[in-house]
């Protein structure tokens, strides 16, 4: 998994990763954001999906972690997710918490 | 405890030290002989002395007493005057100074009338003529004196002493007279007197002290008269004019007497006997005449005692300062040297054969720095040599991450530095691999260079040549083309062609393989041997062809193995290799290895490896739609490409295809994580098409576990109050059509799409 971190403003980190978010990779996407919000003082997170094929349980937990960390901080977003993964997001109720744009 | 030269060297001292006290000890012994006598001798000439220069007195009395009788003789048969025989009296005793006085006593009888002269010295030493003794009041002839001289004269012996009496008349002293005749014809007419006086005499026997309390008795024997005592013990008795009986150690026999018992006391009795016949008798406490024997001989001891220690002082001092000293440097610094210092410098100058020694140890000392960096240099090339080798074999493991239908695992330890056992595996192509484990005769440097001579001529070869048997002859002919020091190698090789399940076997001269069918055991494969690699060229080699399904294994090893020896030179043994194999097949490659190598190791303990240690094991997975492996974090990468690979195969509608990939990924996650929670273990996974339906099937031997009993999780919940347990599973059950548990000795879940 290929994961690119980019800040928009003084607040605001963009992610933009691409492929699974899966056993192999949940853990090393979540960390990399979370370290990375501390070391810059971020407030605000928006994770682009475009390129996420797949999320699995072990996704959403980090998703879910990352969730609470930023609701504490200001907010975090998740923009242009697929059909299969907004379908995801639905079924484990994700959606009705998360902020998908 | 004598066994160090310290304790000789005072063993020697001592003795010495014994060997010249018993010397002197005897010298003594004789000496204090001697030396007693002497001071008996001695005492007695002492004594010997007095008693001579009293005698001398007596003789001289004597002489006095003969002579004014002789003259009075003469006057006498002149018919002499009065005041001729006041002169020669005056005269005799002018000349002899010694005497008190005395006279001439004419017998009364003869001269019809008391006649006599008598002459004394007064104060101023004058001679003056006394009358009064010719009175009547006095009347000499009834004196005792006169009595006793007259009695014992005879013309013969003209000479005679009276008893010591005590002069009340005349001088008021102790005195003794002796006397002598004067003779007409034959017939005694009277007699000459001289006085003696004793006091002079009484007081330097008092004073005479041999030693502090010697004692002395001046006596007269035969006529039984004590004259002085200075017995202390009869201090306080006046024994003058007693008889012998009153003093108590006095003996008859005492001449002849060696010793005398008094007051506890032992005396040495020197008895002197005078001219006159008194005696002089000394005694001599013997302790106190040997007193300064015994003081001599005490501080000679004393002195031998103190010098035998000084010496033994003094020799002990050298000893430690010229022998143990420097041995104790020696030793300290063979103690440094053995734990690996070997930069000092040895400083003993003295003694010469410490100083030789210390130079020899400086010396080997150096010598062993030379060897040990010479050594150290040697090491240094052998280890970069290990490291060379090591690395020449393919020593990352899983070596192919990327590939799910096999697995390798290999090891090699060697005996010494560097090893003659070597395994190699390479893929020929995408769909062949090569795997191989050998062991060159010989050990060490020569082994290992020979080995990657032939490692190098066996992969070069392989690559190249299709053909198993030509690759083979091959290789031999080439090894034998370089082999100078005729070294040859044994070995065992594979090659798996993974799309058709066939593996080809050649066996150089090695040890026989062992095969574990999927749910079997370990079994050793029979296989015709060819010939050794590098032993003989233009050979023919034999290669058997085997069916190799997914979850077969093969197992490659060398002697190192089956031939360590336990402390009792017992060999580990196939039967053991092949017992081990099984007890740990359930385990993953690098497992099954390990618990080899741990199970050798154990079997040697204690005993130093002999032989290089080699194995390698092959696991075939397959590409079949049905794929067993160990369940683990690590191989969900491997299952996933199987997974996708029989997606493709099986031409999987692609929409669905995350689908099955979440449920894959799910089940497999609760799987490794749940089932197998404690132990490793295997899960099968298959997937197949029927009709319309995708089938994807889970089988593992983990804990019974029926994920599908557990309760849905509630997505309603707000996100601070959500876990994310059980939510694959859920997902799993929206995602499929169909989901189905099964118990079957294995936990089966059954998935439909």
């Amino acid at each position: 998994m290929e994961i690119k971190l980019r800040k928009q403003d003084e607040d605001t980190l963009e992610v933009v990763a691409s492929g699974k978010i899966d056993i192999d990779s949940a853990v090393e996407y979540g960390t990399k954001i979370s370290d990375a919000v501390e070391d810059n003082e971020i407030k605000n997170v928006i994770l682009d999906f475009a390129q996420i094929t797949y999320i699995s349980s072990m996704g959403l937990r980090v998703i879910l972690e990352l969730h609470q960390k930023m609701s504490n901080l200001g907010t975090m977003k998740i923009k242009n997710a697929s059909e299969q993964i907004l379908n995801i997001f639905k079924m484990t109720g994700f959606s009705k918490f998360l902020n998908i744009v | 405890m004598f066994n160090t030269i310290k304790s000789k060297v005072l063993l020697i001292v001592f003795l010495m030290l014994f060997t010249l006290s018993v010397i002197l000890s005897a010298f003594t012994f004789f000496y204090l002989k001697n030396t007693k006598s002497l001071v008996i001798q001695g005492a007695s000439f002492f004594i010997g002395q007095f008693v001579q220069n009293v005698n001398k007195d007596i003789l001289e009395m004597e002489n006095n007493a003969r002579d004014l009788a002789l003259l009075g003789e003469l006057q006498y048969n002149s018919s002499g005057k009065r005041e001729v025989f006041e002169y020669i009296t005056t005269r005799i005793f002018e000349n002899y100074s010694n005497s008190l006085g005395g006279g001439i006593w004419f017998k009364p009888e003869i001269m019809g009338r008391l006649y006599c002269v008598y002459a004394y010295r007064n104060k101023d030493k004058q001679i003056i003529i006394d009358k009064r003794f010719e009175t009547f009041e006095y009347n000499y002839p009834n004196q005792n004196w006169y009595k006793e001289i007259t009695s014992k004269l005879t013309k013969e012996n003209n000479i005679a002493w009276s008893l010591p009496y005590f002069e009340y008349e005349g001088s008021n002293t102790f005195m003794v007279t002796a006397g002598s005749g004067i003779y007409d014809n034959n017939e005694l007419v009277g007699i000459t007197t001289v006085d003696w006086e004793l006091d002079s005499i009484i007081k330097s026997i008092q004073n005479l002290r041999i030693t502090p309390n010697s004692f002395a008795l001046f006596a007269d024997e035969k006529n039984d008269y004590v004259i002085v005592s200075t017995d202390p013990y009869m201090e306080n008795i006046e024994l003058t004019g007693k008889t012998l009986k009153h003093v108590p150690w006095y003996k008859e026999n005492l001449r002849k007497i060696t010793y005398i018992d008094y007051h506890n006391k032992k005396y040495l009795p020197y008895v002197k006997t005078l001219d006159n016949g008194m005696c002089l008798i000394v005694c001599v406490p013997k302790n106190e005449l040997f007193y300064f024997i015994f003081m001599q001989v005490s501080a000679l001891f004393a002195s031998l005692i103190i010098i035998s220690l000084i010496i033994s002082t003094l020799l002990y001092m050298g000893l430690n300062r010229n022998i143990i000293k420097p041995i104790n440097v020696l030793v300290d610094i063979a103690n440094k040297i053995s734990k690996g210092n070997l930069d000092l410098a040895i400083k003993i100058k003295k003694p010469e054969e410490f100083a030789h020694l210390a130079s020899t140890f400086d010396k080997m000392t150096k010598e062993i720095t030379a060897i040990t960096k010479q050594r150290e240099k040697i090491e240094a090339g052998l280890t970069l040599a290990k490291s060379i080798q090591s690395s020449s074999l393919p020593n990352v493991f899983p070596p192919y991450p990327d590939r799910y239908d096999f697995d390798i695992y290999a090891s090699m330890e060697p005996a010494f530095n560097v090893g003659g056992d070597f395994y190699d595996f390479y893929l020929l192509n995408e769909d062949k691999i090569m795997f191989l484990v050998a062991d060159v005769s010989g050990k060490g440097v020569p082994a290992a260079l020979f080995m990657m001579t032939a490692k190098t001529i066996v992969k070069d070869i392989t690559q190249y040549v299709d053909d198993m048997p030509y690759a083979f002859k091959s290789i031999n002919d080439e090894i034998c083309t370089n082999n100078k020091h005729n070294l040859f190698v044994t070995m065992i090789a594979g090659v798996m062609d993974l799309k058709n399940n066939k593996l080809a076997l050649v066996n150089c001269g090695h040890n026989l393989p062992l095969i574990k069918r999927k749910n079997g055991d370990f079994e050793y494969i029979e296989l015709e041997s060819n010939m050794v690699l590098g032993a003989m060229p233009d050979m023919n080699f034999e290669v058997k062809e085997i069916d190799f399904n997914f979850g077969d294994e093969i197992f490659f090893y060398t002697d190192g193995i089956t031939e360590a020896m336990d402390k009792n030179s017992n060999l580990y043994s196939e039967q053991r290799l092949k017992d081990v194999l099984n007890k740990n097949k359930n385990l993953s490659i690098e497992n099954i290895c390990k618990n080899i190598k741990a199970d050798v190791n154990a079997y040697s303990c204690g005993i130093e490896q002999s032989d290089d240690i080699t194995m390698l094991l092959f696991k075939y997975y397959g590409r079949e739609n049905i794929y067993r492996n160990t369940a683990s974090k690590e191989n969900y990468k491997r299952f996933n490409m199987w997974l996708y690979d029989n997606m493709e195969k099986l031409n999987i509608n692609t929409a669905l295809r995350p689908n099955i990939e979440l449920a894959f990924e799910e089940i497999y996650t609760n799987i490794f994580s749940y089932a197998y929670s404690s132990v490793q273990g295997e899960v099968e996974i298959s997937i197949e098409k029927n009709n319309d339906d995708i089938i994807l099937k889970f089988k593992d031997w983990g804990t019974p576990y029926n994920p599908l009993e557990k309760p849905d999780p509630d997505i309603g919940l707000a996100p601070d109050k959500r876990s994310v347990g059980g939510l694959g599973v859920y997902m799993v059950k929206q995602l499929s059509k169909d989901i189905e548990y099964n118990w079957d000795s294995a936990n089966i879940l059954t998935v439909k799409f």
